[in-house]
């Protein structure tokens, strides 16, 4: 919008916080890999935040009637990623809430339009950002299994074609013929979750997803992925829970604040980050008292 | 976002097996026409699921949904029945049947509209975490206007024959009506979803736009009567800048076993066309940023 006009700083959280130095790792030049199935080239995204409390518009119309401008925020969510994921191989994501992560993931998918910069993605993308896309709870899991098969990209021939390991996998039982609105949240995510890892993506990215039902599932989810990583399948995962992205990754790219801070093997970043983390705790203890 | 830097995807492929996508940013803000409407016709099956999950989740297909599809249009027209024939006297020369099927086709046109305007904003969770050509809701809810508007059609069959009219393969224009009205519905649908994202109360102002459209347009009174009529005296013939004036005038003609004015069928055409292409490009142009404002 034309009447629209920036503040000159960007919202950042934490300001003045102590940053993570960027590692030799990250700072080099992005390699073109032949076989790579996603490359990020100086991504960029910015988000406007509207900070009227609601975007209508009379609120435009009364705003300019006053002549006063629409106030608005600019979020740099990402500031210049670069990296690239082999193809066949898993990438975890790290970091601290608001680096940026999920940004990254739904630029990768085609979601977000990069601001500056370019991502090239080899193979059909399949995204597990957020459980039950699409899904309807007044409708049965089996509609909903129809209706997020064809969101996610399938013809209703192959969802017809996969139903029955979709159902099986998810272990609903009778459930499957009852509207969603009678399930435990814990069925929603096992249906769900289910949905998405039989669409045989040649990518699958996953956003904070693999939490899905009680430990039995859990365990049976932890086996298909490692099925979905040994039929040659490219990922790209982002966790809060460490130990899973080091079992699961071959690679781990940490984030802070929008910015790449260090790649590498799982293990060794994944103590950089703890250590950071612990230094940051220091600091807040320390502003306390 | 910078100012003017709007957003389009680039795709080719590589090999026949798999596909490549570049995302960046991009100055011209319409994308490749041929592969966003390849890929809209490959997901088709989505759009007409979505539509029938709307339907049933509203149960619109069950037997009282149905009645009440039925019914509310048909009661609807006994008001204005009453309002603009009896209450005024029965000096005017439109008859029940004519208000009827007036009604049920404006209805047809304005409901794709209200039925489109949330499209993109309920379907948040959706256009946050899947990439697929937007254009895919509004198909899907012109399309559930269309399933909403065909029992009123039976019903007006009904009071076609209740009232005796005569029947004549001119009739048939009807369908030219119905298919110009659905253009007319998709393009002003996609105009006012894509309002709906920046200014959220767009929907709000949507239903006292249609009131008024109605009494601006023949649907209570004949196209004749606008033209030439004490109505006419006023508007004149800035009347064909009316976007359903073509095609109400080509409806009437059509129920009446008459074939339609050359003068309804350019201007009904050309109002039709121009709100789809139109409509459908604006959408087109802005729905990557959807993602962004929702």
């Amino acid at each position: 919008m034309s009447s629209l006009s920036a503040s000159d700083q960007s919202l950042e959280r934490d300001p003045g916080a102590p940053e993570p130095v960027a590692h030799e790792s990250v700072t080099g030049p992005t390699e073109h890999l032949d076989d790579a199935a996603v490359i990020v080239d100086d991504l960029y995204v910015t988000y406007r935040v509207n900070l009227e409390r609601k975007n209508s518009l009379k609120n435009a119309l009364v705003r300019k009637a006053r002549k006063e401008k629409v106030r608005y925020r600019e979020v740099n969510a990402l500031k210049g990623v670069s990296f690239e994921v082999p193809a066949g191989k898993c990438t975890g994501f790290i970091g601290a809430n608001g680096a940026g992560k999920s940004t990254l993931m739904r630029a990768v998918a085609g979601i977000l339009p990069p601001t500056k910069g370019q991502i090239e993605v080899r193979g059909k993308v399949s995204t597990l950002l957020a459980l039950g896309v699409g899904f309807n709870s007044a409708l049965t899991g089996r509609e909903n299994v129809m209706i997020g098969g064809l969101a996610a990209g399938l013809s209703r021939a192959e969802v017809n074609e996969k139903f029955e390991e979709i159902a099986d996998f998810a272990d609903l039982g009778d459930f499957i013929d009852m509207p969603m609105r009678t399930y435990s949240s814990g069925m929603f995510s096992r249906l769900a979750f289910s949905v998405a890892v039989f669409m045989e993506p040649d990518i699958l990215i996953i956003d904070e997803a693999l939490s899905a039902g009680d430990a039995q599932f859990k365990q049976r989810a932890g086996k298909k992925m490692e099925e979905l990583m040994n039929s040659a399948g490219t990922m790209l995962l982002v966790s809060h829970a460490l130990s899973t992205i080091q079992e699961l990754s071959d690679e781990v790219i940490w984030l802070h604040k929008g910015r790449l801070i260090k790649r590498g093997d799982p293990a060794e970043v994944c103590d950089a980050y703890l250590e950071f983390l612990k230094v940051g705790d220091e600091a807040i203890v320390m502003e306390d008292f | 976002m910078p100012e003017g830097e709007t957003l389009s995807e680039s795709r080719s492929r590589t090999d026949a097996s798999v596909q490549r996508r570049v995302y960046k940013p991009h100055k011209a803000s319409i994308p490749n026409l041929r592969d966003y409407f390849s890929e809209l016709w490959h997901r088709r099956d989505f759009a007409l699921e979505l539509a029938h999950t709307n339907l049933r989740a509203t149960n619109t297909n069950t037997v009282l949904g149905q009645l009440w599809l039925v019914v509310n249009p048909l009661l609807l027209a006994g008001v204005y029945f009453l309002l603009v024939v009896v209450l005024s006297g029965g000096s005017a020369s439109h008859t029940f049947p004519d208000i009827a099927a007036g009604l049920f086709l404006f209805f047809y046109v304005t409901g794709a509209m209200q039925a489109c305007v949330n499209a993109v904003t309920n379907a948040g969770s959706l256009v946050l975490n899947m990439s697929f050509p937007k254009m895919l809701l509004i198909f899907s809810n012109v399309y559930v206007g269309l399933r909403r508007f065909l029992p009123t059609l039976l019903v007006y069959l009904v009071i076609h024959i209740a009232w005796g009219l005569p029947w004549s393969w001119n009739m048939l224009w009807m369908l030219v009506a119905i298919v110009l009205s659905t253009l007319l519905g998709l393009g002003l649908g996609a105009l006012v979803a894509t309002w709906q994202v920046y200014f959220r109360d767009t929907s709000q102002f949507l239903p006292y736009f249609i009131r008024i459209w109605l009494y601006a347009s023949p649907v209570l009174y004949s196209a004749e009567m606008f033209l030439e009529g004490p109505i006419g005296r006023h508007v004149g013939q800035w009347i064909q800048l009316n976007p359903v004036f073509g095609v109400l005038g080509i409806w009437h003609d059509a129920l009446a076993g008459h074939t339609p004015a050359v003068s309804y069928l350019v201007g009904g055409t050309i109002w039709a066309v121009l709100a789809a292409v139109v409509g459908t490009l604006y959408f087109i142009s802005r729905e990557r940023e959807f993602a962004v404002r929702l």
